[in-house]
């Protein structure tokens, strides 16, 4: 029987677990044609158990040419920090798609939101700049879809930038 | 870019494949250029040597509106006043983000701006600003020409810097150049006076503001920055100096949560800093440096206007000679020529400039009885040795008043005119010199 997907296993429990969580800060990255790099935040990250895929969604608004390059290209880097810790994971890929979001995307990205605040206020960030931070409609958010192609350590540290190799998913 | 929020920094590598990382400082270089900081040697760092665009994501701390910043690479610094801001500053967030030690400023990557997108959306209005600052700059140059003297523009500058500027603690250093320190004249809202309070060029944020000639800004506590360490240091000067206990407490307070110092610099170049600290995190934001900057330039052309050297007329006949009455009991100052200390009944007074000043007065008061001194013949007198330009002779005579006053010393330094000043004595006096190589109390 053919495995579901060809592509390599990188993301472990652990990892997905952090990426998914409410409690860390996002940013998606690609690149245009003549290298030239964007930003922009994103809210929320689902992976998929079966097939190692990554949803993440971002605002088409704050990026429309991050999609436009992210569309033409598949290449992707997305960040995602621990607001408190700093533990830090930058995840790459080459496959990425920009589709449009549907209603089962609606319940994550408002449990992401949700949890980030939670997260943030208890830290002491004033609750108005949160919400103005974090504000998004969600009939103009886009969902990205990306298998990680290499995952990377990016804590602070002596360890920051190492490949790491991740374990597959149970 | 002062924000707490940490922003990210997009490069893109030769093969196109993006990187994104969060950053831990963006600083504001001019209005066409930013810094960024180069801790590591990452794929960043990697990307922007080879093509040297990126791109950077900040949120407003106040308002939680993002900016995109796109940029290109032009260089990076590892000394001068960008990086020495840079590093400062990095010492406070890493000290704030529990990374002492982790985060070294290696570099100051400095890069162009191309373009900046402001996210849409509907975000908080910008605070009002804490002080109308143009009005308060305004007032204080128009303290600063009516101040005739030098201990009159450095009081009510420390006055209008708390009045005008909400500023509590603050304090004036002045360069004792070829020392190469710089001593706490004049402070404002600190338990003791710290008059006489040395701090060596390069060290800590006064001694890289002036070392640099740049404002130096701390937004949480940084220990590597504190004053406890460089005042014990500043003590060891010499073998005889590490013997007597020399050091003058620096005023400031002993765990700032913020910290700023701006050189205060004169057409003839640097003359002191102007120092201030909060116990409270980011006090000090862009718009309190600008302000302090400017004031400090007004007070540093205020101060050359004062200088003698500028051709000002030194000494108004002085008023009737006033009448001394020594007090009965005798006290026993004691001079070492190694490092012109004076000890007064063997508690430390001053040394230095300012200790080599006070001696000659009292010699002169001992011997010849003279109370009665000018500014002009103690630039004359060839026992000062004081150099001929910049000698600071006024801003070494406020130290003096200060410390007397701090030490409740037997005698006073009182201005009687312009340029002009008398000893008032509280005891008599029996004077013992050290020679230099002789040993304390020998």
């Amino acid at each position: 029987m053919p495995s579901i997907t060809t592509k390599p296993r990188l993301l472990d429990r652990a990892i997905a677990d952090f990426i998914e969580s409410g409690e860390i800060s996002l940013y998606v990255a690609g690149c245009d044609t003549q290298r030239r790099p964007r930003a922009t935040r994103a809210f929320g990250c689902c992976v998929s158990p079966e097939t190692q895929s990554v949803t993440t969604w971002v605002s088409r608004a704050a990026a429309p040419a991050l999609l436009d390059d992210i569309s033409s290209n598949g290449r992707l880097a997305l960040v995602a920090s621990h607001v408190e810790t700093c533990r830090t994971f930058q995840l790459k890929a080459v496959d990425a798609e920009v589709v449009p979001i549907d209603s089962a995307d609606y319940a994550r990205v408002v449990a992401y939101h949700d949890a980030f605040i939670e997260q943030t206020l208890r830290m002491g960030y004033p609750e108005s700049m949160l919400r103005s931070m974090m504000q998004y409609r969600f009939d103009k958010l886009a969902a990205i879809v990306f298998t990680p192609s290499a995952v990377f350590a990016q804590t602070p540290g002596p360890g920051a930038g190492e490949r790491l190799a991740g374990e597959p998913i149970p | 870019m002062d924000g707490v929020i940490a922003g990210v920094v997009a490069t893109c590598a030769p093969d196109g494949t993006p990187n994104v990382s969060f950053l831990s400082q963006v600083e504001y270089v001019d209005s066409e250029h930013v810094a960024l900081s180069f801790q590591f040697f990452n794929k960043t760092h990697e990307n922007i040597l080879a093509q040297p665009f990126a791109s950077v994501c900040l949120t407003d701390p106040h308002t939680g509106a993002s900016y995109a910043l796109h940029l290109e690479y032009l260089r990076t610094e590892t000394t001068g006043p960008v990086y020495v801001r840079m590093k400062a500053k990095l010492a406070g967030v890493a000290s704030h983000e529990g990374m002492t030690g982790i985060f070294r400023l290696r570099g100051a990557d400095i890069y162009r701006v191309l373009e900046i997108d402001a996210a849409p959306g509907s975000f908080l209005p910008a605070p009002p600003p804490r002080r109308n600052l143009l009005a308060a700059l305004r007032a204080y140059t128009a303290h600063v020409a009516e101040c005739g003297e030098l201990d009159e523009l450095l009081e009510t500058t420390l006055r209008d810097i708390e009045a005008l500027l909400g500023i509590e603690h603050a304090m004036i250093l002045m360069l004792d150049t070829p020392a190469d320190k710089l001593y706490a004249v004049a402070s404002r809202g600190y338990e003791s006076s710290g008059a006489g309070a040395e701090i060596p060029l390069g060290q800590g944020v006064i001694g890289m503001a002036a070392a640099e000639r740049c404002a130096i800004r701390i937004s949480f506590t940084a220990p590597e920055y504190s004053y406890s360490r460089a005042v014990r240091e500043s003590a060891a000067q010499s073998a005889l100096a590490r013997q007597l206990e020399t050091t003058i407490p620096f005023a400031g307070l002993a765990d700032p949560q913020s910290q700023i110092a701006v050189p205060i610099l004169a057409p003839r170049g640097l003359v002191g800093v102007l120092y201030a600290d909060s116990d409270v995190e980011m006090r000090f934001g862009h718009e309190d440096e600008d302000a302090l900057a400017v004031l400090a330039a007004a007070l540093g052309g205020a101060i050359a206007a004062l200088s003698p050297a500028s051709g000002e007329p030194d000494g108004v006949p002085a008023p009737p000679p006033r009448r001394v009455t020594p007090g009965t009991r005798t006290v026993c100052i004691r001079h070492f020529a190694e490092n012109d200390s004076l000890f007064v009944d063997d508690a430390y007074l001053i040394k230095g400039m300012a200790g080599a000043i006070l001696w000659m007065l009292l010699e002169d008061y001992v011997r010849l009885g003279r109370t009665e001194f000018s500014n002009r013949a103690l630039r004359l007198d060839p026992r000062l040795r004081l150099p001929d330009i910049n000698d600071n002779l006024e801003a070494r005579l406020i130290l003096l008043e200060r410390r007397l006053v701090d030490r409740d010393a037997p005698l006073r330094l009182v201005k009687t005119g312009r340029g002009r000043f008398c000893l008032q004595v509280g005891a008599s006096f029996e004077l013992e010199h050290v020679p230099r190589g002789a040993q304390p109390g020998t």
